[in-house]
């Protein structure tokens, strides 16, 4: 049936049925989205298994292989079925809505890597089910570790397929966003006129099209040493192989980062009542740290002694200034701001906190000598959780809050959302500020014991009522969604004071996004809108004319 | 960095600059250190494979940038032979595992499910014609 024949359909009237074969992109986004959050939730769980195990010195629930297994799937499904996908999901939803397009681009092949992502998913974990589980060599699968001799199980051969397809469904939907974002922009809107947003998702897309595929290599390589032999078997196969992982490993970071950033930046700049800071520095900023993220991946390898630790180190410090120009421009975006404290702006601070506590240890990481002694410790393991429970974790939060009431019409409770953030911010500083000092005394990761005498155990208790801290805030936030779907306020299209193209049209959007474009002029052509109306009505009453007239 | 192939051209560049960087600290031996230049060198090639299809693309195009075109689009609102072709697809590469008697069930799944996605790319075509339209992609 298309479109021609039928009637408009507005989003939401679908059968289950419908949602899962739709070709239009916010379906697609919103049953990735939701797809991803079943799999953080299910990798929260295995999360709260390692800390309950951690708790105390000694085995108490897990053997040490299967300790194993739940730190590799947990890592996994973190990074290749949550995070990435959201990601994606987020862009597929929201950037032709934000760029005036009535659709995405090659729709058909985002429906096919939804398919592609869940198949990879249900495969990946499908590992369980064999005799001796699933995949147990770390989410990164290092060689020799991950060869047929060393783990030579089923399971570790179907998390290579699971990897690869979830992999291949993440290249798909960044060339359809991307392709979106050249092609299908509203009259007006040049690349220098599109949204903060957007532009997270041009560099996200840009990362994934040209770091994504050493990954889909790294993995089937992998697979054919697993079967045939011959690829990592010489005496720089191990080297070679982190390389090519490390090469998509490190981008993945930002892939994860830049459309949360975005999303937190629209948060900012809507509460504030203010344009947003910067917006040119902003987009070469992005484009510089774009180019830096692919630069720096040997920062992951400086203990191998296989890499030029010299250039490494002064890329990954030289982050440091997009990252500030980036930190920068959203406090001055709040300065002299007519802020309005909302939860999206409370999860946004979060975001700037947390990343700040993530991004400044880096800095300490990111200088080889104290790598030396910080490597494979749970100041690592620290150091990235604030980077992305502070980065993915806090802006996917702010960005729920704040288009929660476009693609469902509704909105979330404040009171429940206040208490959501309360207990995630809580609950990560508990979480992971004792991991830092952990690590540096020595308590190296992926371990699933440590002795009592090294005095570890206060720090790890305290870890652990962190985690289930952060357990808590998420419950409330599924709490508040639930309750905020029958009982929440109607939304209109425009409940906050939008600056951006989504707020012109209904809450949810009807079939294909818009009945009509208002100029686009800035990147902010809402904001223009509503300036242009107040300087009309200024002016009007200073002559004592009808606005109206004055405006035609 | 009003045009996309100009965002493209500019990422290109700075990883240009970065491989030059690169280059110069590790000096370029028989072995050493080229696989970093080659996944570097390929980063740079499929951007600027990117900015010449843009380039080309908005050139083509009515207006310049923007596809904005007035003519109405035909695209189907569900597509289940899309649906197939992606379960048939991870069909196939469980396969790989299970053994080739399921490589064999998804691909003769995927044959139908590409079939059945060309009998919708007519059906939308000639509906777009009948508009007087233009076909939208897959």
């Amino acid at each position: 049936m298309t479109t021609l024949d039928a009637p408009p359909r507005r989003s939401g009237t679908l059968s289950l049925l419908g949602l899962f074969g739709s070709t239009d992109h916010k379906h697609i986004g919103l049953v990735t989205g939701l797809t991803a959050f079943a799999f953080f939730l299910l990798a929260g769980l295995l999360a709260l298994l390692m800390r309950t195990e951690l708790a105390e010195p000694g085995l108490q629930i897990l053997r040490d292989d299967t300790y194993n297994q739940v730190f590799t799937m947990h890592g996994s499904t973190m990074f290749y079925l949550f995070a990435v996908p959201l990601a994606l999901a987020v862009g597929l939803y929201l950037v032709p809505l934000q760029i005036g397009a009535a659709e995405i681009v090659w729709p058909r092949l985002a429906l096919l890597g939804y398919w592609l992502f869940l198949s990879g998913g249900l495969i990946m974990y499908s590992g369980f089910l064999t005799a001796d589980g699933a995949a147990k060599a770390a989410w990164t699968a290092y060689d020799p570790l991950s060869d047929s001799v060393a783990t030579p199980e089923a399971g570790m051969d179907l998390w290579i397929i699971g990897v690869v397809l979830a992999t291949l469904a993440a290249m798909i939907w960044a060339a359809c966003v991307l392709a979106t974002l050249v092609r299908r922009r509203a009259p007006g809107m040049t690349m220098l006129r599109i949204p903060v947003f957007s532009w997270g998702m041009v560099v996200t897309c840009l990362l994934v099209l040209t770091a994504f595929p050493a990954l889909v290599l790294a993995m089937t390589l992998l697979y054919i040493d697993r079967h045939f032999g011959g690829v990592f078997t010489d005496p720089g196969g191990p080297l070679a192989y982190q390389h090519l992982f490390w090469f998509y490993g490190h981008p993945v970071v930002y892939v994860v980062f830049f459309p949360f950033l975005g999303a937190a930046l629209e948060a900012i700049a809507v509460c504030s009542r203010k344009r947003f800071f910067g917006y040119h520095a902003m987009v070469l900023s992005l484009l510089g740290f774009t180019a830096l993220s692919m630069s720096v991946w040997g920062h992951h390898m400086f203990t191998t002694g296989g890499v030029a630790n010299r250039y490494f180190a002064l890329t990954s410090t030289a982050l440091l200034v997009p990252a500030g120009i980036e930190y920068f421009d959203s406090l001055a975006t709040m300065f002299r701001g007519r802020i309005v404290v909302r939860t999206s702006l409370l999860f946004a601070l979060g975001f700037l906190g947390l990343f700040l506590i993530g991004g400044l240890t880096g800095i300490l990481v990111g200088s080889p000598p104290l790598n030396y002694h910080l490597h494979d410790t749970y100041f690592i393991v620290a150091h990235f959780h604030y980077t992305v429970v502070g980065g993915t974790v806090f802006g996917f939060f702010a960005g729920i809050y704040h288009w929660f009431p476009k693609v469902t019409g509704r909105i979330l409770g404040e009171g429940l959302g206040k208490i959501n953030w309360a207990l995630l911010m809580v609950g990560t500083l508990l979480t992971f500020i004792p991991q830092f000092f952990l690590g540096e005394a020595g308590m190296a990761r992926r371990i699933s014991d440590y002795p009592a005498y090294e005095g570890w155990a206060g720090l790890n208790l305290l870890s652990t009522v962190g985690a289930f801290v952060i357990f808590l805030g998420v419950l409330v936030l599924l709490v508040n969604v639930a309750r905020s779907l029958r009982l929440g306020r109607v939304a209109g299209d425009d409940p906050w004071g939008g600056h951006t193209l989504e707020w012109t049209t209904s809450s949810p959007p009807p079939r294909h996004n818009f009945e009509a474009l208002p100029p686009v002029r800035s990147y902010a052509p809402l904001l223009d809108l509503r300036e242009e109306r107040e300087r009309t009505r200024a002016g009007a009453a200073a002559l004592g004319a009808d606005p109206e007239e004055l405006r035609r | 960095m009003k045009r996309s192939w100009v965002v493209f051209a500019t990422f290109a560049l700075l990883l240009g600059a970065s491989l030059a960087l690169l280059w110069g600290v590790i000096g370029l031996g028989p072995i050493k250190g080229w696989i970093p230049v080659a996944t570097f060198a390929a980063a740079i090639l499929i951007t600027l494979t990117m900015a010449v299809l843009a380039a080309g693309g908005a050139r083509r195009r009515r207006g310049g940038e923007g596809d904005q075109s007035a003519a109405p689009r035909a695209i189907p609102d569900f597509s289940f032979p899309t649906v197939l072709a992606g379960i048939a697809i991870a069909h196939m590469a469980l396969g790989l595992e299970l053994g080739a008697w399921l490589i064999m069930i998804g691909a003769g799944a995927l044959a139908v499910a590409v079939g059945s996605v060309a009998i919708e790319l007519r059906a939308t075509r000639r509906a777009a014609l009948r508009a007087g339209g233009e076909e939208s992609a897959p």
